[in-house]
């Protein structure tokens, strides 16, 4: 394959593809930019004329910038706690020898990434809540179920089952992707089980771990769902946000205006992620 | 080992198991309660264990045309979007995969780029840009904003299948006398058939439990599925819910067996360059 | 009219040519071996043959005609790539009878045809195995049968053996030699093993650089190597530098180590003289008309061989074979005289 043009035929190929990449993704978020610097006119639907900047600046006053905050903390937090529980699991689903046990948890990752999230999240609101069997676990952590603040902690159960087990199959791929022979030899030379994981494993996983934190970030800012159905009125993440302006006020260039920074938002955690796994790669990856 | 530090073995492998089991129980427990649930005879959400059991939930869900046309619009949604976005993304990541020109990354960043933009967004520019060029129809709407936050993963799925076709196979095709077409028919396209349905499935799935972008390009005519259940539960949360999400457990199980019959759920999750 | 004819052949890789100016003729029915190290451009000479690897210069004719412009699949050529290249998704049957069904050729015709290749490849039974359930050595004997089902005017074979390991690699070979015998096809293999080459091939091509380095049958590569890299390519060789000048029984090599030599061409200049370690005997044999005088170091176990370090007065040191049941070895320490023939020791110009 040492040509360096396109056949007509390969272009032929990537020309749907790329037309839809076109007209439903690109245009309509250029637009959606564009209205972004147009100025709301109450009453109206859509939005006047000449360009304003004012959409933005209201956004950053503190009762808007408090959502982005609030969308951020949780995402960091529960980022955070999908990498701590999804590591042990992933490295025993990518170590085990165990045929059935591998399969078993293969089949549990792939079945809840396939699984409808509202039904999980219907099913974590039952089992968490004030009726439900778990209903203690409020009270365990000081917040109990039937608490306002109880909100941010279903919320962010939710944030996790949505995001472990992608979590946990990135993991899955890092771990087998680690020289098991380099945990041997460690062992071999003498280091407890806690050591080799501190020393050989866990450093080898760090731009896996990155990788999957991050991930796990930008899917957490860009949840909808989740606050919608878990928040109660009460937690409401910038993505809410956007909708309410839209849905309640039409303020069309407003939602614009969130939607543009939530856009740059994601796609500068995803850029940062890409950068930083390839600075912190040793090894060149297998595919 | 010194028995301090046999201790602190014994300690670390402690953690880790808690920390598995916590994972694991916190991933399934939901799951259960809900499939428990949704036989409970009472009419109000009780405490839990149930004591009585019956079908009601499940025949409320069926009895309840709301429900009923969210799930044939979701269910057609989704087969139109599946087939739009497999057929282009498949055919997309054929032609990547097969030639070499300037810009070839940047257009396979490109068309992997959607599953980075937030849902909402997807949705709201969607719904501007719908209005703009004059298309009202919701059903047409919904299947736009479906197809463009699948096609990430069709071209991914195929892409994936065919770069690990060799090229010496194909090309023992053509030295055999297939011309490029017939090597394509024979060799490539039957192995990269499992890329192409486990795109098709993802985008399927993902279409129809797909929320966000539903909300923004329904109207109150044409609802999915997700949106009626998220505006019953709101009115008033009843365990109708619980029935879906078991039906919806049960299908996932389905789906996953399907996967490890097919495929092998090994192969789906890969085994890294380390194998065995 | 031969089977295969390169004339002049250059393929270019941006400002690098591959290969620069090849030219050679296999008759038809021969076997010719393209050896050469890694790099060296026969890979890239097999892809032209191929087609699939277009040439920037000169011509390649299979069976008199001119292939330029003729797309792989009408060359009619067998080829057995390196990784075997089987079609994964079908049967060994469907994976030999592939290129028949291309011609067109219907199931009453095919299904004799694939026997007489199973049975020539000694795979009969296996018919509805799939790839992944054979042997590394069944692979490489399907991947045979289904570049011979279409008789091919021409056989491509690409590092056939590389991929087996040692023991399976000399019974195939062996067995490999005797089926491209009885099929008769003429066939270029391509290959950087000097021992898979000779066992193989009627004659070895020697390739470096692109360009075709020396051509003839193993022995005669063996035993008149043209230049200093044939001459280390294939076999080995214990090299001497000095200067060549007339004596009384004939022309002689002044090493610079001290001995010198009788040799068996005087005609080049300024080269290095070459011996290949075998040659030098030990006790010295009759006719053996060269001597080098050395103190026995070490004596190393090889089994059917020793090893044996020689040091030179002027210190440098070699090692020649000599076979375990020729007699005792005279201990370290012990000054004895290494024997050599004259026509053993040859004058190769330095490249």
């Amino acid at each position: 394959m040492a040509s360096q043009r396109i056949s007509s035929f390969h272009a032929a190929l990537l020309a749907p593809g790329a037309l839809i990449i076109l007209f439903l993704l690109i245009a309509p978020i250029a637009l959606m930019a564009v209205e972004s610097f147009h100025p709301f006119v109450t009453g109206r639907v859509g939005s006047g004329s000449g360009w304003t900047l004012r959409n933005y600046a209201e956004l950053m006053e503190p009762a808007y910038a408090f959502y982005f905050w609030e969308t951020f903390r949780i995402g960091f937090i529960i980022s955070a706690i999908a990498v701590l529980l999804g590591a042990p699991l992933a490295w025993l689903a990518a170590r085990t020898r165990r045929r059935g046990l591998r399969v078993a948890m293969f089949g549990l990752l792939i079945g809840l990434l396939f699984m409808s999230l509202i039904a999980r999240l219907y099913a974590i609101q039952m089992t968490f809540g004030s009726t439900g069997p778990l209903a203690f676990f409020g009270t365990m952590i000081g917040v109990p179920a039937r608490s306002a603040g109880f909100a941010v902690v279903q919320v962010a159960m939710g944030l996790l089952h949505f995001v472990l087990p992608m979590v946990a199959l990135i993991l899955v791929g890092t771990f087998q992707n680690i020289n098991p022979r380099l945990e041997e030899a460690a062992a071999s030379l003498g280091a407890p089980r806690w050591r080799v994981a501190l020393t050989v494993t866990l450093p080898l996983a760090v731009p896996g771990l990155l990788s999957a934190y991050m991930i796990a970030l930008a899917m957490c800012i860009s949840s909808f769902v989740v606050p919608l159905i878990l928040g109660r009125g009460i937690v409401l993440f910038a993505t809410n946000l956007m909708y309410v302006r839209f849905s309640d006020v039409a303020n069309y260039p407003s939602g614009a205006a969130i939607g543009m920074i939530m856009f740059a938002l994601a796609a500068i955690i995803i850029y940062a992620m890409m950068r930083l796994t390839r600075a912190l790669s040793p090894v060149e990856s297998h595919s | 080992m010194t028995g301090a530090r046999a201790a602190l073995d014994l300690t670390a492998g402690a953690i880790f198991r808690v920390l598995i089991g916590a994972a694991v129980l916190f991933l399934v427990i939901p799951v259960v309660v809900s499939f428990f649930l949704s036989f409970d005879d009472r009419s109000f959400l009780g405490a839990f264990p149930p004591t009585h059991f019956s079908l009601r939930w499940y025949r409320s869900f069926f009895d309840n045309p709301a429900y009923l046309d969210g799930l044939v619009n979701s269910l057609e949604i989704a087969a139109f979007a599946t087939v739009i976005s497999t057929v282009a993304g498949a055919a997309a990541a054929y032609a990547l995969s097969a030639s070499r020109f300037p810009g070839r990354d940047a257009l396979e960043t490109l068309f992997l780029s959607p599953k980075f933009v937030p849902t909402v967004v997807v949705g709201f520019s969607m719904l501007g840009f719908a209005s703009a060029i004059g298309v009202f129809d919701p059903f047409t709407r919904l299947i736009m904003g479906h197809v463009i936050i699948t096609i990430p993963f069709t071209v991914r799925a195929t892409l994936a299948a065919l770069v690990g076709i060799r090229r010496s196979v194909v090309e023992a095709a053509i030295s055999l006398g297939a011309p490029p077409w017939r090597a394509f028919l024979d060799v490539t396209l039957p192995l990269a058939r499992t890329g192409v349905v486990a795109g098709a499935l993802m985008a399927f799935v993902l279409s129809f439990d797909e929320v966000a972008v539903s909300l923004f390009l329904a109207d109150a005519f044409t609802q999915t599925l997700p949106i009626a259940l998220v505006a019953e539960m709101r009115a008033n949360l009843n365990l109708t819910v619980a029935a879906v999400s078991t039906i919806f457990a049960a299908g996932t199980i389905v789906v996953v067996l399907f996967l490890d019959r097919a495929v092998g759920l090994d192969r789906v999750v890969g085994q890294g360059m380390y194998r065995g | 009219m031969s089977g295969l004819a390169l004339r002049d052949v250059v393929k270019r890789f941006g400002a690098h040519a591959a290969v620069d100016g090849l030219s050679l003729e296999v008759a038809r029915g021969e076997i010719v071996a393209l050896l050469g190290p890694s790099g060296c451009g026969k890979t890239t000479t097999l892809r032209a043959v191929a087609g699939f690897e277009p040439i920037d210069r000169g011509a390649i004719a299979i069976l008199g005609e001119d292939v330029a412009g003729l797309p792989p699949y009408r060359r009619d050529i067998g080829l057995v790539f390196q990784d075997y290249a089987l079609f994964p998704h079908m049967t060994v049957a469907a994976n030999i009878e592939y290129g028949l069904r291309q011609r067109g050729i219907g199931r009453t015709e095919r299904e004799p045809r694939r026997s007489t290749l199973l049975r020539l490849t000694r795979l009969e039974g296996l018919d509805e195995r799939r790839p992944g359930q054979l042997s590394g050595g069944q692979q490489q004997r399907v991947a045979l049968a289904r570049a011979l089902a279409i008789t091919p005017k021409l056989l491509l074979l690409d590092e056939p053996l590389s991929n087996l390991d040692a023991k399976l690699r000399e019974a195939l070979r062996v067995e490999l030699r005797a089926i491209l015998r009885e099929v008769g096809t003429t066939t270029l293999v391509v290959t950087h093993d000097q021992t898979e080459a000779m066992g193989l091939a009627d004659r070895i091509a020697l390739m470096n650089h692109g360009r075709l380095v020396q051509v003839g049958t193993a022995r005669a590569l063996y035993e008149q190597p043209a230049t200093r890299f044939a001459a280390d390519f294939i076999g080995q060789s214990i090299w001497f530098s000095g200067k060549l000048r007339r004596g009384a029984g004939g022309p002689e090599f002044v090493t610079d180590d001290g001995p010198v030599l009788p040799v068996a061409n005087s005609d080049v200049q300024g080269g290095s003289l070459s011996i290949r370690p075998e040659y030098l005997h030990l006790p010295p044999r009759p006719g053996d008309t060269g001597r080098i005088a050395v103190t026995v170091a070490e004596v190393a176990f090889f089994g059917a061989e020793l090893s044996v370090a020689c040091r030179l007065k002027s210190g440098r040191e070699l090692r020649i074979p000599v076979r375990s049941d020729s007699g005792a070895i005279p201990p370290g320490g012990t000054q004895v005289e290494l024997g050599v023939a004259a026509e053993r020791c040859r004058i190769i110009a330095d490249d």
